[in-house]
Formats: C-alpha cells, sequence, structure tokens
C-alpha cells in the first residue's frame, strides 16, 4: 500500500517551515525514526532553500509541487520546480580534505543533501527541474 | 499578504566577562541561521573574544547554519579570537561530520573548561 502527502508551496522561506512540519506529521504518522526523519528533513531543506536562492530570478511568485509517497519502508520525495534550470547531481563535491581556513563557505547543501538519502533521480521535463529523493525508511 | 516567518529556533545567551555562549534550542534553519548570524555579530561588537555555539538542544543544523558557523570562526581566529561548536545533539553531531567540520567542535567538555 502506498501512503502519500502532495504540497504545493510559493517560494517563499516561511514556505519551507511549512512543508518540514507537514512531512513531520506524515513521519509520525508512519512511525519513521528520528534519524530517517532528520536525513530526509535535512535534504528537503537543502534542497527547497536552494530552489529559492537560485532559481529565480524575477522577483515573482512560483510554485514548487512536492509529492512524498512511501511504499512500505521506501520514500519517494518528487520536488518539481519551474526555476532555472539546475542539476544537482553535476555539481562537484566538496574537496572534505582541505584544512578549515581553506574550506570554501558554499556548497555544502547538495552534498548534504547526497549523503543524506540513498538515492538521487533528476530531469528536466516542460520547463521544470524534477528532483527525486529516494529514502529507505 | 505573505505569511510571517516563524523561526523554530530560540537563543539564551551567557556572557562571562568577553566570553559569550549561545545556547541553542531548536532548528537551525535557513531563517534561524540569519538570526544566529546578527546574535554573533552584536557579540562580535560587543567586544566577544570567546564565542560558543552549544548545540546539545539543536535539533537541525542546515548549510546556512553552518556557513555562520564557518565564516565567523574564521574571522574570530582571524583576529587572534575563537568561534567554535559545543556539544552538539547525535544529529548535529552527524551533520557536521557529514560536512568534515569536526574542527568547529570544541573538545573540553564544561563551560568552566573553555
Amino acid at each position: 500500500m502506498t501512503h502519500q502527502l502532495d504540497l504545493a508551496l510559493c517560494n517563499r522561506p516561511a514556505e519551507i517551515a511549512r512543508a518540514q512540519d507537514q512531512l513531520e506529521q506524515f513521519a509520525a504518522a508512519h512511525h519513521f525514526t528520528d534519524q530517517k526523519l532528520h536525513e530526509v528533513q535535512l535534504a528537503l531543506e537543502e534542497h527547497l532553500a536552494n530552489i529559492l536562492h537560485y532559481g529565480y530570478a524575477d522577483g515573482g511568485e512560483h510554485q514548487i509541487q512536492i509529492g512524498i509517497r512511501l511504499t512500505d519502508a521506501d520514500l519517494r520525495i518528487q520536488v518539481q520546480d519551474d526555476g532555472r534550470v539546475f542539476n544537482p547531481l553535476e555539481h562537484p563535491s566538496p574537496d572534505l580534505s582541505l584544512p578549515l581556513d581553506q574550506r570554501p563557505i558554499g556548497g555544502l547543501g547538495i552534498h548534504m543533501i547526497r549523503n543524506s538519502l540513498d538515492g538521487l533521480e533528476y530531469r528536466r521535463e516542460d520547463g521544470k527541474n524534477i528532483l527525486v529523493m529516494n529514502k529507505r525508511i | 499578504m505573505d505569511r510571517p516567518l516563524v523561526i523554530f529556533m530560540e537563543i539564551e545567551k551567557k556572557i562571562t566577562g568577553d566570553s559569550w555562549e549561545f545556547l541553542i534550542t531548536g532548528r537551525v534553519d535557513g531563517a534561524a541561521a540569519n538570526q544566529l548570524e546578527v546574535e554573533v555579530l552584536a557579540a562580535i561588537r560587543a567586544g566577544a573574544k570567546a564565542i560558543y555555539v552549544n548545540l546539545a538542544n539543536a535539533t537541525f543544523l542546515c548549510s546556512a547554519g553552518l556557513r555562520v558557523l564557518l565564516q565567523y570562526h574564521r574571522q574570530m581566529k582571524g583576529k587572534g579570537f575563537s568561534l567554535l561548536a559545543t556539544r552538539p545533539s547525535a544529529d548535529v553531531a552527524a551533520t557536521l561530520e557529514m560536512t568534515g567540520f569536526p574542527e568547529l567542535v570544541e573538545k573540553k567538555t564544561s563551560p568552566c573548561e573553555y
């Protein structure tokens, strides 16, 4: 059986918190462990923050669609936005071996997304970025 | 009409001379990271030489929060001062480990030892 939650957000910071609250309620209803919830929330937070910060240049209001599907222990979260083309899978990983003083301050969000999930898929379709996050709960 | 931006984080400040400790409770998401930066800047302007960001009760640390810690760690270090995270919760410790920032964490276990 598949359990689902669909959200439509506007591209405003307060909407990220609203999405996180909804995800927490979904997670509680389906008995996620605290650790798994934290990892999923971290990935979602970072991706939504990237969309808001980098996705739009027109200052206008845009919709972000989130589809959450849970089938047995497989969680799939699809995030769809109409922002600029951006494939996080093409983004290089940061060099964690650099000394603290030489570490770039940016670029951590995508690394955190990758390392919080079991799988990540991207496609561009009909002018939209579609990122699918997979996590075994 | 825009919804108000709610910050799900509280900061309690403890100041001892020029040593400041920020006790964080809740989620350090993007909005909270901005608030943390405001507090850190206020401490620096007030003459803090040691800033400790106590993350024992932080449930979440996003990359924006990490950037605040890293940016002001470097700034303080450049002046011969310090900014470090302390007592990270398990989830926050995992995030710091994942992103390769264990050096941002103070190793001493008690404020008396800072």
